[in-house]
């Protein structure tokens, strides 16, 4: 089965129409995406922010980190949970939508780059812990995300216009 | 001059009226209302939930509160200026349109809250500064849930 095949699927479902043809659910579902946009890049920025030194530079970067990381996981599953039941009720729209398919390239890659830093740069924390401004390494991990996230808003809004 | 004639004077503005017409202008605006939105509504939460003891727990709430000031006050310019373009390229629709008049009462309302009650509430924790966060979390979702409504109703 195709990806086009799979998302022609998803749109039939029951769940997909039922979303779709209702005036009220698919609004609310929109409704809690946006909102819930605070708490996942919000606090994502928050992070960024602090590695660049740019907001927080008294507190260790692993208690700011840590502390908001529960969160900014809050933040996305109520993302991801609206995010694919929109996705649903619009699923062969979607799939020829160029906004969309960057947003899920963009979203890949934002995930990927929280993943390495925690595996590379983040391990050593300790030692810098306390710096106003992180190794470049770990700002350059901060420009990214912040790039990457903005990136995700601005593309998700496109969504609309295509 | 009145309010309903500012907003006519907006409805025919020649740059309002261009933005309103092209398809990407009055989006790429709408795209830096979203961003600060993220910025904006980060800060109230980080603040308010490190109040309630969730998130921010081993910080002095206030610390945190005035560390976060500047993002605050930048993201706040930044959604009352692009807010300010997206009203005036639908002047008329916004003008007799309820959920934007509920808007801005909140959104009065929770400005007002911000730099009265809760700046000085949030120094000592108190169910006085608890009572503040939970307002202060209402009214700004309030204005968001209102904003939202604007595009609907």
């Amino acid at each position: 089965m195709s990806i086009l095949q799979a998302c022609q699927w998803l749109n039939d479902t029951q769940v997909a129409t039922a979303i779709r043809e209702s005036d009220v659910v698919f609004p609310v579902i929109e409704t809690v995406h946006v909102l819930a946009i605070a708490l996942l890049a919000g606090t994502v920025a928050i992070v960024d922010l602090r590695l660049l030194g740019l907001i927080l530079k008294r507190e260790r970067v692993s208690q700011v980190a840590g502390q908001i990381l529960p969160l900014t996981w809050v933040g996305f599953t109520a993302m991801a949970g609206s995010g694919v039941l929109l996705f649903l009720a619009e699923a062969a729209k979607s799939y020829y939508n160029p906004a969309f398919r960057f947003k899920m390239i963009l979203l890949v890659i934002a995930g990927l780059n929280p993943l390495i830093f925690h595996r590379t740069v983040y391990r050593n924390v300790l030692q810098w812990d306390e710096a106003a401004a992180a190794p470049w390494r770990a700002r350059l991990t901060a420009y990214l995300s912040l790039t990457l996230w903005s990136g995700i808003i601005v593309a998700g809004r496109a969504i609309a216009y295509f | 001059m009145s309010l309903l004639s500012l907003f006519q004077w907006a409805a025919h503005a020649p740059a309002l009226a261009a933005m309103r017409d092209s398809k990407w202008g009055f989006a790429t605006v709408e795209m830096v209302h979203l961003l600060a939105l993220a910025a904006l509504g980060g800060t109230v939460l980080v603040v308010d939930l490190g109040i309630l003891g969730i998130g921010f727990r081993r910080q002095a709430s206030s610390r945190v509160a005035r560390e976060l000031a500047p993002m605050f006050a930048g993201s706040l310019i930044a959604m009352v200026l692009s807010g300010t373009l997206l009203v005036g390229a639908e002047a008329m629709k916004c003008y007799y349109h309820p959920a934007f008049r509920l808007k801005m009462v909140l959104f009065a309302a929770a400005v007002l809250f911000h730099f009265t009650i809760h700046r000085s509430a949030v120094g000592i924790p108190s169910i006085w500064s608890k009572a503040a966060a939970v307002g202060s979390l209402t009214l700004w979702l309030a204005v968001g849930l209102a904003g939202r409504a604007i595009g609907f109703l």
